[in-house]
C-alpha cells in the first residue's frame, strides 16, 4: 500500500517508517501539515496516517482540506490528545479511524489493514451477502452460520464478532478494534470481555473436535485464516 | 434596622402608605383652613348687611324694610332677587323680618325665627322645596320686630365636598401609582434577578461560557451584571489554564512514555535475551498502566467539564444497557456469579458511548468487590417521570459512612491498594450521571449493596 505519514516526531516518524516499510508498504513521510497536504493534492495514497499536533496545518484541518479537494483515501489519526472529546472530534473531522499515542505498533498495522479494506463512502456496489472464509460460510441475509455442513447457532454479538473477523482473513484484529467496532464501546474496560465472548465463540465454532478457527495472534489478537493449515 | 422592610415590596407598599397619609392630612387641613375661612366670610357679609338694613330701618321705616327684604329675598316680583339668583346652585343669603308680635312680615323660606344672634345651623327651605341649614344672624329692630339675615350654608359643604372629592382623586392617584410602581419595579428586579440567576444555574451545570446578559441601560443591575460577568471572565480564564496545563501534561507525559514504549517493543523484537524480553513486557505493562491513569483523571475532569452535552441525542437507555450486559453477561458467568437484567424501553438524552462506560464500569465494581458466587440483579424502570437504573448484588457491600466516599477520585477502600483499578471507576459513573442531568446513591441492602441512578426522560 502507499501510505502518506504525517508526523513531527523524529523517533516516532522513522520507527513507523521503518515498521511500515518492512510490511512491504510503500512509505512517504512528512513532518509538516502543509507540505502533507501539497503530497495529497498530488499523488494517490491508500491510506494517510495523520498526527493532530503538527507544525504548519494540524492533522484534523489537512484532512478537511484534502478532503474539500477530493481526497478519498481512509485516514487514520494518531494523536497524544487523548480525551474523549478529542476522539470525538477527531472522528467527526473525517478521520476513519483514532488511535492515541503511544500505541503498540501491532494496533496500527491491524486498524491500517482493517481501514484498508473498507469500501469506499457509499459503495454498495461489493455488498456481500455471504461471507466465506476458509470452511466456514456466514449468510448475512438469513444471518446464519455453517462451519462445513454443520450449522452453528450463535448469540447476535456472536455473530458480529465472528463477521468482524471474516471481513478481515488472515489479518489479525485487535481487542480494542473489536471493542470499538463490535461492541461500539469506545472506551477500555478492564474486564476481559472479548477474550470470554472470544471463547464461546471459539466452543461454538470447534464443536466436534475440529481444529480451532480462530488463531490467537500473540500481542496482537486473533485471526481467522482463509486456508486451513 | 429591623423596622423597615426588607424587601422591595414591602418598601414600596411603605413608601405609598406614607405618601397616602400625607395627602390625608394636607386635604384636611386644607378642609379645615378653607371652611373656616368661608364661614368667617360669610359671618362678615351677614354683619354687613345687618348693619345696612337696620340703619335703613333707622332712616326709612319698618314698612319700607319690608319691601326691600321681600326684594332680596326674591318672593316678590321676578327678577328683583339678585341675592337669591347669585348663586344658581342654591340661595347665598336669605331674609326674614318678623313685627313685635311676631307676626312674619317677609321671608318665607326660613320656616322657623330663631333666636335672637347667631344660630349656626338654621333650618331653611330652598325655592325648589328641598331644605338645607344656614348660619343665621337674629336682631331686634327698635319696635319690636325681628330681623334676620342667613347665608346658606351650601356653598361652605359644597367647598368641602369638592376639596374632599380633590384630596380622594389625589389618594387614589396615589394609591394606583404606588401600586403599579409596586409591580412594575418588581418585575424588573425579578426579570433581571432571573437572567442572573439563569446564568448562574448554566454555569452550575457546566456552561461555563455563559453571562448575565447588560442591556446597556447603565443601571444598578447592569453594573453588578458587568462585574460579575468578570468575575465569571476571569474563573473561566482560571479553568481554562487549568485545563490547559492539564491537557500539556498529559501530552508531554504522553510523548517520552510513548518513545519508551517504542523502545521496548523494538527491544523485544532484536533480542534474544528472554529475561530480557519479559522486563520490556513487564515495563510496557507498567507504562500502559501509568497512561491509563492519567487517562483516566483526565477523563473523569472531562466529563465533570459536561461538554460532552453539546453531543447528546435521544437515545433508548434500554438498548444501551442492554449492549452492555450482553457484554459482560460471559465474565459473570465464568465466575460462577450471575447477572440478570429487566429492562423497560425509556427514551434520554445522552451518549451512548458514556452510558455504556457507566453501566459497564458499575458491573465491573461488582466484578472487582463482590466476591465470587455474587450475583446482580440490573432493573430499569420508570418511576416518577425519571428512568431509575438498579443494580443490586448480593457482594459484602461498604461499611455506611464509606457509602458517599466511593464515588470520589482515586478512592479505594482497600486500605493497602493492592487490588486493581485506580479508583476511578465509580468517580467516572458518577461524573457520568451527573453530566446526564441524573444523580446517583449507593445503599446497603438486605443482601448486600445497592447502586441507585435517576436519570431524565428525554421529552417527546
Amino acid at each position: 500500500m502507499r501510505i502518506l505519514l504525517l508526523e513531527d516526531d523524529r523517533d516516532t516518524r522513522d520507527y513507523l517508517g521503518r515498521g511500515l516499510k518492512e510490511l512491504g508498504h510503500r512509505v512517504v513521510a512528512e513532518s509538516d501539515g502543509k507540505a502533507a497536504l501539497a503530497r495529497t493534492l498530488g499523488e494517490a495514497f491508500d491510506i494517510l496516517i495523520l498526527d493532530r499536533m503538527v507544525p504548519g496545518l494540524d492533522g484534523l484541518t489537512m484532512l478537511r482540506l484534502a478532503r474539500e479537494a477530493g481526497c478519498q483515501a481512509p485516514a487514520i489519526i494518531l494523536s497524544a490528545m487523548a480525551g474523549i472529546e478529542d476522539r470525538v472530534a477527531g472522528l467527526e473531522g473525517g478521520a476513519d479511524d483514532y488511535l492515541i499515542k503511544p500505541f503498540a505498533f501491532a494496533e496500527l498495522t491491524a486498524r491500517l489493514g482493517a481501514l484498508a479494506r473498507r469500501p469506499p463512502p457509499g459503495d454498495r456496489g461489493d455488498f456481500q451477502a455471504l461471507l466465506c472464509v476458509a470452511d466456514i460460510e456466514m449468510d448475512l441475509l438469513k444471518r446464519t452460520v455453517r462451519r462445513g455442513d454443520r450449522p452453528i447457532d450463535l448469540q447476535p454479538r456472536e455473530f458480529s464478532l465472528l463477521e468482524f473477523l471474516l471481513r478481515n482473513p488472515d489479518r489479525p484484529v485487535t481487542r480494542t478494534m473489536l471493542l470499538d467496532r463490535v461492541w461500539n464501546f469506545g472506551f477500555d474496560p478492564k474486564t476481559n470481555i472479548v477474550e470470554t465472548h472470544m471463547s464461546r465463540l471459539r466452543a461454538k465454532l470447534n464443536e466436534g473436535g475440529r481444529e480451532d478457527a480462530i488463531r490467537t495472534v500473540r500481542g496482537a489478537g486473533y485471526m481467522v485464516l482463509s486456508s486451513a493449515q | 434596622m429591623t423596622l423597615l422592610p426588607r424587601t422591595i415590596r414591602g418598601l414600596s407598599i411603605l413608601s405609598a402608605t406614607v405618601s397616602g397619609l400625607v395627602i390625608l392630612i394636607l386635604g384636611a387641613a386644607a378642609i379645615l383652613i378653607s371652611h373656616h375661612e368661608i364661614e368667617a366670610q360669610m359671618d362678615h357679609r351677614i354683619e354687613r348687611e345687618m348693619d345696612a338694613l337696620l340703619d335703613f330701618h333707622a332712616s326709612n321705616g319698618a314698612a319700607q324694610l319690608a319691601q326691600v327684604v321681600r326684594a332680596r329675598d326674591g318672593a316678590t316680583t321676578a327678577g328683583t332677587g339678585y341675592l337669591a339668583e347669585a348663586d344658581s346652585d342654591g340661595r347665598m343669603m336669605l331674609y326674614a323680618l318678623a313685627d313685635a308680635e311676631g307676626r312674619r312680615i317677609a321671608g318665607h323660606l326660613i320656616p322657623k325665627m330663631p333666636a335672637d344672634g347667631w344660630s349656626e345651623f338654621l333650618p331653611i327651605r330652598h325655592p325648589d322645596g328641598s331644605t338645607g341649614e344656614a348660619q343665621a344672624l337674629s336682631r331686634r329692630l327698635p319696635d319690636g320686630g325681628q330681623l334676620v339675615i342667613a347665608a346658606d350654608r351650601s356653598a361652605l359643604h359644597r367647598s368641602d365636598d369638592r376639596i374632599l372629592f380633590v384630596v380622594m382623586i389625589g389618594l387614589g392617584v396615589i394609591l394606583l401609582t404606588g401600586t403599579i410602581s409596586t409591580i412594575a419595579f418588581g418585575r424588573l428586579v425579578r426579570r433581571r434577578l432571573v437572567l442572573i440567576s439563569g446564568t448562574a444555574q448554566g454555569i452550575i451545570e457546566g456552561d461555563y461560557a455563559r453571562r448575565v446578559p447588560v442591556d446597556g441601560s447603565g443601571s444598578e443591575f447592569d453594573r453588578i451584571s458587568t462585574i460579575l460577568n468578570q468575575m465569571l471572565g476571569r474563573i473561566e480564564e482560571l479553568m481554562g489554564s487549568l485545563r490547559q496545563v492539564s491537557s500539556d501534561l498529559a501530552h508531554d507525559m504522553r510523548t517520552p512514555l510513548g518513545r519508551i514504549r517504542q523502545d521496548m517493543e523494538r527491544l523485544i523484537q532484536d533480542t534474544s535475551d528472554p529475561a530480557a524480553g519479559r522486563s520490556a513486557e513487564q515495563a510496557i505493562a507498567d507504562i500502559d498502566a501509568l497512561l491509563d491513569l492519567f487517562a483516566g483523571l483526565l477523563g473523569v475532569s472531562e466529563v465533570r467539564g459536561f461538554a460532552a452535552r453539546k453531543r447528546f441525542v435521544r437515545l433508548q437507555l434500554a438498548d444501551v444497557v442492554a449492549d452492555v450486559v450482553d457484554a459482560y453477561r460471559p465474565a459473570f458467568d465464568d465466575d460462577g456469579r450471575s447477572l440478570t437484567a429487566e429492562l423497560q424501553p425509556l427514551t434520554v438524552r445522552g451518549d451512548a458511548q458514556l452510558l455504556k462506560r457507566a453501566v459497564a464500569n458499575l458491573l465491573e465494581n461488582i466484578l472487582a468487590h463482590a466476591g465470587e458466587g455474587a450475583s446482580a440483579a440490573l432493573s430499569l424502570r420508570q418511576e416518577d417521570g425519571q428512568a431509575v437504573l438498579i443494580l443490586a448484588d448480593t457482594g459484602p457491600g461498604v461499611p455506611a459512612k464509606d457509602l458517599e466516599k466511593i464515588f470520589e477520585r482515586l478512592v479505594r477502600l482497600d486500605p493497602s491498594r493492592s487490588k486493581g483499578g485506580h479508583g476511578l471507576g465509580l468517580s467516572m459513573v458518577r461524573a457520568i450521571v451527573r453530566a446526564h442531568h441524573g444523580r446517583i446513591r449507593a445503599m446497603p441492602s438486605a443482601r448486600g449493596m445497592v447502586m441507585l441512578v435517576h436519570l431524565p426522560i428525554a421529552g417527546a
